[in-house]
């Protein structure tokens, strides 16, 4: 079987990571643009229900907690700032500065997961579920699509941190590093929209 | 490397198989999607009496879909090999676990494209003689088996976008933002973990998201990767012709 | 290609927790804004969100084409938010 493994060596080219302005930019970003775009045709499916049911999604918003939205977008944007502080450590190949920093991002970040389950148990103990009404179901399913990637953010963290601590951070994985933050920043960004969605545009 | 084996019979059948890619879909649109009923999916809150006149109505044309629908869905397999062979030449440092978890996984999305079709064709040969409830849940069967069995679709489309993403040509089989979109498409599946709990909305099997966001980012994907794939031959046919001149 | 710095990113974090922090206010006090608390609302949430695209993600520093893309991404957000939301409350009455 031609096997490709067993092929003398590929004469293979460098890759010329400098070649054009375009080949600099991760592409990391195709994915999040994508999802982004996915989240904004929710941002509106939600202003459509909403605009056909205006009183009860202003009744319906009223009873999320404004503090813990609060908190939640606090808590990202610090774990935003912190993987900032990893990526910059990683680019001059401090390795222990990156794992300390990625893994402050990743505690902060649970914070996030903790005032999540706190919501969602309370809104439950209260007998709303995502099929009590319109609202609460986009509540459920954009928060929830939000804590997926928020927690496939959190993997990566994870993963990223136990990576740096086996290899360079600014060899290869420096890339892979850029890649799980700008990732974690598609999290934090998409919350920044979606905590005055809910919780904040049925005030009088 | 087999140097016994030139170029014309190595990649003899290559392109032939990666031309079924746009053969299935067309077939499947026409077939599954048209005939079938399938484009959009009959709402889930018809009643059963709703989706029983469909049936009563409309067996022929839901018998020949989804005999063709059964006929053309094995033509992911062949598609999918086009692709496997690509990846294999990707990187010669990587190994084959990513390139056969995408043979694996696209050559078993073959079964519920075809075993959803047959419930549909089940509720189109008696019609007459089921009851309402009986046909509603057949057509159900097919929807909840098509939609929710997604992460055997997935992990063909992650591992292409893994294994695209370890090339080190200067300039790439597959485009980085090709890689990306596969990782992207494969994953968002996942909404379609809602699907079961509504029979209305955005999240039905017939919302705007579940059913044509969806679909349409899995066959904008077959189009990208089969694109990539026929220009993927001609250059590896090149690089395997300078490696044999040096053997 | 210069980069963020972390004094940079400290700063850009300091601004978003006010912005964070302030549009909230705003919100519990609409009594100060009226009917445009909402707008207020919205475009401090664009300011916020193009500050994490342009520092923390560092578009700023990447090719024209992406910034544009993204900072679309947010105008047309935030335009379809409020856009309905406004639609909305003039259909009310």
């Amino acid at each position: 079987m031609a096997d490709p493994s067993s092929l003398p060596a590929l004469a293979t080219e460098p890759t010329d990571v400098t070649e054009t302005p375009e080949a600099r930019v991760p592409g990391v970003l195709v994915f999040i643009l994508a999802d982004m775009i996915v989240f904004a045709m929710l941002f509106t499916g939600f202003m459509v229900e909403r605009s056909g049911q205006l009183a009860l999604f202003d009744q319906s918003s009223a009873t999320l907690d404004v503090w813990l939205g609060i908190l939640n977008t606090l808590i990202l944007i610090t774990s935003g700032l912190f993987v900032v502080f990893a990526v910059n450590a990683a680019r001059q190949g401090r390795t222990r500065a990156t794992r300390g920093w990625l893994l402050a991002t990743f505690v902060v970040g649970a914070g996030f997961g903790v005032t999540k389950m706190v919501e969602y148990s309370a809104k439950i103990e209260h007998g709303i579920t995502m099929h009590t009404n319109d609202f609460y179901m986009f509540y459920y399913a954009l928060t929830g699509a939000h804590f997926l990637h928020f927690l496939g953010g959190m993997l990566a963290l994870a993963v990223l941190w136990f990576m740096a601590g086996r290899q360079k951070v600014d060899g290869p994985l420096f890339g892979l590093i850029e890649s799980g933050a700008l990732y974690w920043h598609m999290v934090d960004l998409l919350w920044i929209v979606i905590f005055p969605l809910l919780y904040l545009l049925g005030t009088r | 490397m087999n140097t016994n084996m030139s170029n014309a019979a190595y990649f003899k059948y290559w392109r032939a198989c990666a031309a079924m890619g746009p053969v299935f879909l067309t077939a499947f649109i026409v077939c599954w999607g048209v005939l079938g009923y399938n484009i959009p999916p009959i709402p889930a809150d018809f009643t059963a009496e709703q989706m029983a006149e469909h049936f009563r109505t409309n067996y022929n044309e839901v018998r020949a879909g989804m005999a063709g629908a059964m006929l053309f869905g094995v033509l992911y397999l062949p598609w999918t090999l086009a692709i496997t062979k690509v990846m294999e030449w990707i990187n010669p440092n990587e190994n084959n676990m990513v390139s056969t978890l995408q043979m694996w996984g696209g050559g078993l999305t073959v079964v519920p494209l075809v075993t959803s079709s047959v419930f549909w064709l089940t509720a189109a040969y008696r019609p007459d003689v089921l009851d309402a409830v009986t046909l509603q849940m057949l057509y159900d069967q097919g929807w909840l088996l098509i939609d929710m069995f997604y992460a055997i679709t997935t992990i063909p489309m992650v591992a292409i976008g893994i294994a695209g993403l370890t090339d080190q040509r200067k300039q790439p089989l597959f485009p980085r933002w090709a890689c990306w979109y596969s990782i992207w498409a494969g994953l968002s599946f996942l909404f379609e973990l809602l699907m079961p709990f509504f029979k209305s909305g955005l999240f039905a099997r017939q919302g705007w998201l579940n059913f044509w966001v969806e679909f349409i980012v899995w066959f904008a994907y077959i189009v990208i990767v089969t694109y990539y794939v026929f220009k993927a031959i001609p250059r590896l046919e090149q690089e395997r012709s300078a490696l044999l001149a040096k053997a | 290609m210069n980069h963020t710095t972390p004094a940079q990113a400290l700063c850009v974090w300091f601004l978003l927790v006010v912005a964070t922090l302030g549009g909230t206010w705003l919100a519990e006090h609409h009594g100060l804004a009226g009917r445009w608390t909402v707008a207020v609302i919205l475009l401090l949430a664009a300011f916020k969100v193009r500050l994490v695209m342009i520092h923390f993600m560092e578009l700023g520093k990447a090719p024209w084409r992406w910034r544009a893309t993204f900072q679309t991404w947010i105008v047309v957000v935030c335009s379809l938010i409020g856009g309905m939301y406004f639609v909305a409350l003039s259909g009310q009455g």
